[in-house]
């Protein structure tokens, strides 16, 4: 059984009222455990209504969203689907609710009752996996941006989430910031199998993933590793998304009869290829 | 004439536990007509920085003057001249979104024309050049609520806001931030588009390096409330060390490029620093013919 299954999903607010809006349209697609999903789309493509559904913050307008089996719409789970999946969202100014960092981190514990000398040691582990130990006993309000989006972190990390969705969770970040965060979701990734859903409006982060879901309308347009979906130049830029750098150079120089993979992704793989140094990237 | 800061210094807080000196003794001169952006690490003083031009705020020490008149005036016959200086600068807040507040969006971009007096006919014309110089089509959209609009859409509203009260200079905290790869690039297009048709000097404050090199003709980057660098983009970006040393990264086309000099691909210091993906594939594609041999027709 995939940790997420979805199921012609979907999601209307104000259903009947004026001004009813269908954010998510007949969706099905699953996941599993320890994968790493990218999600894109363009503003208003149904992104955060997706992922408010994968810890019942919203249930199914119609159609089912199943974590670990669970159907969100069982009211007396809800607990049970928050413990196994965590979220992060864009603005780390409202995420934050104790005085105290590591107050904040064991709030999501201690709610659920787990013993304190328990509490302690999940508190410690989560800020050491954010690199964040040194600031347990600092004011969130002091910290930057991306140390609070780390904070965040670490609060689904003490709930030992099976899965964490991150809503554009870099995009209030500096660059150095947002490369920070990327790494630390990617080592909690390899290293403690998290499974990630990770919404973003940056190509490159997308690129990272093992597979990619573009949205757009409320439906699911693509479905696949960023390898297929970046050979769909043409057809992201219709949607109103990008594709990374070095995937726009090997266009534009495949164009000018410059012989590359037609699934080239990386700027590694770019110089590789262009400096005639090892074999540049076919598809993996 | 242009916008002058001499010797600007400025502290959050001072006397308290919190005091936060934000800027130490900034000298800059931005020429009017010119698109200048200020890169900075988090911390660094960007913000601070644009709202001193915007007369929010008042130096500590040293002064600001656009066109000539100082912006943090004493007598009467000073702060005259100060308000006057004060109303040619348009500032854009960063996420400026949250900060719509009318019923219907040609009241929220009414709002700044009518307090500055102007007749209702007038007020009107306003509007409606704003909403163009945004993209917005004025009939489809007066009398929507700013709050249907997507993120991207709500921030242009809060541009025309600001574009509605004519200002010389144009001044945004962070243009693009959070918008989609669409709405990031229209916002560009639009100040582009402004700064061509009516010769706004603009000023904005990004951490995005691929924004600044895509409009600006002059950055300066700022570290600790310094200046670090100053120049051409071109110019200021080929210095990896101290652009590093500001905790910023090149812009990624120039890493790329950079790092394709690095690996023996023959581009010259300059080819690397072009603006733009087409220029970039060009000076490969000539890199490679001069290289020889790895290039033929599909
Ligand atoms: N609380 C809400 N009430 C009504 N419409 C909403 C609400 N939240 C989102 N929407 C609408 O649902 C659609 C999808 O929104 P959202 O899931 O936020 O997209 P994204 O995160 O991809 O930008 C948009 O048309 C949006 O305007
Ligand atoms: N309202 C404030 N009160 C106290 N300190 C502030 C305030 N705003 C900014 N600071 C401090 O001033 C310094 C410069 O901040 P800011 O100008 O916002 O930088 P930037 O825009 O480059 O991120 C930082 O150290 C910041 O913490
Ligand atoms: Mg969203
Ligand atoms: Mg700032």
């Amino acid at each position: 059984m995939a940790l997420i299954e979805i199921e012609h999903l979907s999601h209307v607010y104000h259903a009947g009222e004026e001004g009813e809006q269908t954010a998510l349209d007949d969706l099905s697609l699953s996941i599993e455990r320890g994968e790493f999903v990218a999600v894109l789309g363009s503003n208003g493509s149904g992104k955060s209504t997706l992922a408010k559904h994968l810890n019942a913050l919203l249930l199914p307008t119609s159609g089912a969203c199943r974590i670990d089996g669970i159907d969100t719409r069982e009211e007396a789970d809800v607990w049970r689907i928050r413990q196994k999946v965590g979220m992060v969202f864009q603005n780390p100014d409202n995420q934050l609710i104790a005085a105290v960092v590591e107050d904040d981190v064991a709030f999501g514990p201690e709610n659920l009752g787990v013993p304190s000398a328990e509490i302690r040691r999940r508190v410690d582990e989560a800020l050491k996996a954010v690199n964040m130990t040194e600031f347990r006993s600092y004011a969130p309000h002091l910290l930057s941006g991306g140390q609070k989006q780390r904070i965040a972190i670490a609060g689904t990390l003490a709930m030992q989430t099976e899965a964490i969705v991150f809503d554009e969770a870099t995009a209030m970040l500096d660059p150095e910031g947002r490369a920070e965060i990327l790494s630390i979701v990617q080592r909690l990734h390899e290293e403690q199998g998290i499974t990630v859903v990770y919404i973003t409006h940056f190509m490159e982060e997308a690129a990272a993933a093992d597979r990619i879901l573009v949205l757009d309308h409320g439906r699911l347009v693509m479905d696949a590793p960023p390898r297929e979906v970046f050979r769909h130049a043409r057809e992201l830029r219709a949607l109103g998304l990008e594709v990374p750098l070095a995937v726009e150079l090997r266009d534009r120089l495949r164009a000018a009869g410059v012989a590359l993979p037609e699934d080239l992704l990386t700027p590694a793989e770019l110089v590789a290829a262009l400096s005639g140094k090892g074999g540049a990237a076919s598809g993996d | 004439m242009a916008i002058e800061l001499q010797d600007v210094s400025f502290t959050y807080l001072p006397g308290t536990p919190y005091e936060r000196q934000a800027l130490r003794g900034i000298n800059l001169k931005i020429q009017e007509g010119s698109i200048t952006a200020l890169a900075g690490h988090t911390g660094s003083g960007k913000s601070t920085l644009l709202q001193h031009i915007g007369g929010l705020l008042h130096p500590d020490r040293g002064q600001v003057c656009i066109d000539g008149a100082d912006l943090a005036a004493h007598t009467k016959q000073e702060k005259r001249a100060a308000l006057a200086a004060c109303r040619k600068v348009g500032l854009v807040f960063q996420y400026a979104e949250h900060q719509l507040f009318e019923e219907s969006i040609y009241e929220d971009i009414a709002f700044g024309p009518r307090n500055f007096g102007l007749a209702e006919t007038d007020v009107e014309a306003r509007v409606r050049e704003a909403m163009a110089r945004v993209h917005l089509d004025y009939d489809a959209y007066r009398d929507r609520s700013p709050f249907q609009l997507s993120g991207g859409q709500m921030r242009r509203v809060a541009l025309a806001g600001v574009l509605a009260l004519h200002p010389a200079y144009l001044v945004l905290d962070e243009p693009t931030a959070g918008l989609d790869p669409r709405g990031r690039r229209e916002l560009l297009q639009m100040i582009r588009e402004l700064h061509a048709a009516e010769g706004t000097t603009i000023v904005f404050v990004s951490h995005n390096m691929e924004d600044v090199f895509a409009i600006a003709d002059e950055v300066v980057v700022l570290r600790q409330g310094m200046i670090l660098l100053q120049g051409a983009p071109a110019d200021v970006f080929a210095q990896g060390e101290q652009i590093a040393a500001a905790g910023l990264r090149q812009p990624e086309l120039m890493r790329l490029l950079s790092a394709l000099r690095a690996a023996g691909v023959p581009l010259s210091a300059e080819e690397t620093a072009v603006r733009t993906p087409a220029e970039a594939a060009q000076a490969i594609v000539c890199a490679l013919k001069e290289k020889g041999g790895r290039t033929h027709a599909q």
